[in-house]
């Protein structure tokens, strides 16, 4: 039922994923990541997925010309991410892109996302919940 | 140098490389557009105003006045000390800054004033109040003061880095971002920084050239300067104070940014010569229009990602200092 909702690979949202808290820049993760695979799998186009790399410092006039329809945040904790929020929709430049604009906003657990592992398939798990079931509750 | 035939030189060289900065900082970018495109962005709207009026107008602007600030300040203190060696951060404003941002960290702060986050208050005001107690410190002390306050600075600087490290030692997880934020960037950096910075940068500006003799003065000894009338303690103060809030504005802003506010006044020092009014004004338009440029490539050189701007003062401005240095003959010195 799940895997019916799924787009096929490269046809979902646009997604941008940010690790929130590495100073003032957008830190996403490039091609060579295994949160880009992750991404993929869960039919989601990743926009930072034609610069091949794994951690890079985005530049924000891209972002505003990819115009994602999700951010995707990883923070430790709700805190973090609520903070992040605020920060993004602070910042005028974005202003304009549809994930800020309709507030669509994706919270993704530092501890389960930022380590590879066999946890990666909770991680997918919460992922897919998150975006096609609108659940953002610690993926439960 | 050809300073003294050609007096116009340098500023017409240096006015159409701050023009040229500033076109192509608007042009340039990850996004690719025309010149009409750009035209239609600054003036009329247009699908790309958000990109040219709130990412990259402002922040070349923000680098233009960081740049500006840094080598204000660096030529200040390099007049202060007399010693060309002197940086905006030889008394400890970069350590303070760096103890303050860790220290954020390590508290979990996370709250903003006026748009700023706890990361930068912090860094500012730990920089001002490393700076202030190295003065008091060393203001006891009435002879050879510059040299004290000099010593003492290096010190409570050497004190500040050792507590940032035992801080980071203790949290390795912090250790990421306190990095990132130090190395210094402009990437999302919007007019509410530039606003900021902007009236003071001006009011330092000119109170600087407008004190300007005095630190010519200055440059002959404190005895000599107090003989002919400088009030000394006073002017040195006010000298301090200014390099000081200009070089932690900057780096609540834009994070460390070395080397600026080294060469640059030294630099310009070897082509207008040591009269501190000229030396002032033209440090601060010469360290405003390097940065710009600086930002530029570190913006460009790996789209579309980008690298700390501190990486491309170095890599560049090094260089060209050495040259500077031992392939030219100065005039003056």
């Amino acid at each position: 039922m799940i895997e019916a909702r799924i787009p096929r690979p490269g046809t979902g949202a646009k997604v941008f994923l940010t690790l929130y808290g590495q100073g003032q820049e957008l830190w996403t993760c490039g091609q060579n990541s295994y949160l880009n695979y992750l991404l993929g799998r869960a039919g989601l186009q990743n926009v930072a997925a034609d610069f091949k790399g794994n951690w890079l410092a985005y530049n924000p006039e891209k972002l505003i010309a990819d115009n994602p329809d999700f951010i995707l945040i990883l923070a430790r904790n709700r805190q973090a991410f609520n903070q992040a929020t605020r920060w993004l929709e602070s910042l005028t430049a974005l202003r304009d892109i549809t994930a800020i604009k309709n507030k669509n906003f994706i919270f993704l657990d530092e501890n389960l996302f930022s380590r590879f592992g066999p946890r990666l398939v909770e991680a997918y798990e919460w992922l897919i919940k998150a975006v096609y079931f609108a659940s953002n509750s610690e993926g439960k | 140098m050809s300073s003294r035939r050609k007096p116009w030189l340098f500023p017409a060289i240096l006015a159409l490389l701050t023009v040229a900065a500033f076109l192509l900082s608007v042009k340039i970018g990850a996004v690719r557009m025309s010149w009409q495109e750009v035209r239609a962005g600054l003036f009329s709207g247009g699908q790309y105003r958000d990109i040219i009026i709130h990412l990259r107008l402002p922040r070349a602007i923000l680098a233009y006045l960081v740049g500006a600030s840094l080598a204000l300040s660096g030529a200040i203190l390099q007049g202060y000390f007399r010693n060309s060696l002197a940086d905006p951060f030889i008394l400890g404003v970069s350590s303070g800054a760096s103890l303050g941002a860790v220290l954020s960290l390590e508290l979990g702060l996370t709250w903003t004033i006026f748009g700023f986050s706890s990361q930068s208050w912090l860094a500012f005001l730990t920089s001002l109040l490393l700076v202030a107690s190295v003065y008091l410190i060393s203001e006891r002390r009435r002879l050879r003061q510059g040299e004290s306050l000099l010593l003492t600075g290096i010190a409570a600087g050497a004190m500040a880095s050792a507590l940032t490290s035992f801080l980071l030692f203790r949290r390795a997880d912090a250790y990421e971002q306190a990095v990132f934020w130090l190395l210094g960037s402009f990437s999302l950096s919007g007019w509410k920084e530039v606003w900021l910075i902007l009236p003071y940068f001006l009011l330092a500006l000119i109170v600087a050239e407008y004190f300007a003799p005095e630190m010519n003065l200055l440059a002959l000894g404190d005895e000599v300067a107090q003989s002919l009338g400088c009030p000394v303690r006073t002017t040195r103060r006010l000298f301090l104070f200014l390099a000081t809030l200009l070089a932690s504005f900057s780096v609540a802003v834009a994070g460390i940014i070395g080397f600026v506010g080294l060469i640059v006044p030294h630099s310009v020092r070897l082509i207008v010569g040591p009269d501190h009014r000229p030396l002032f004004f033209y440090s601060a338009l010469t360290g405003g229009a390097m940065l710009v440029w600086c930002d530029l490539v570190a913006r460009i050189a790996f789209t579309p990602s980008e690298i700390p701007i501190g990486v491309i003062t170095a890599a560049l401005g090094a260089p060209f200092f050495i040259y500077l240095l031992n392939w030219q003959r100065p005039k003056h010195s």
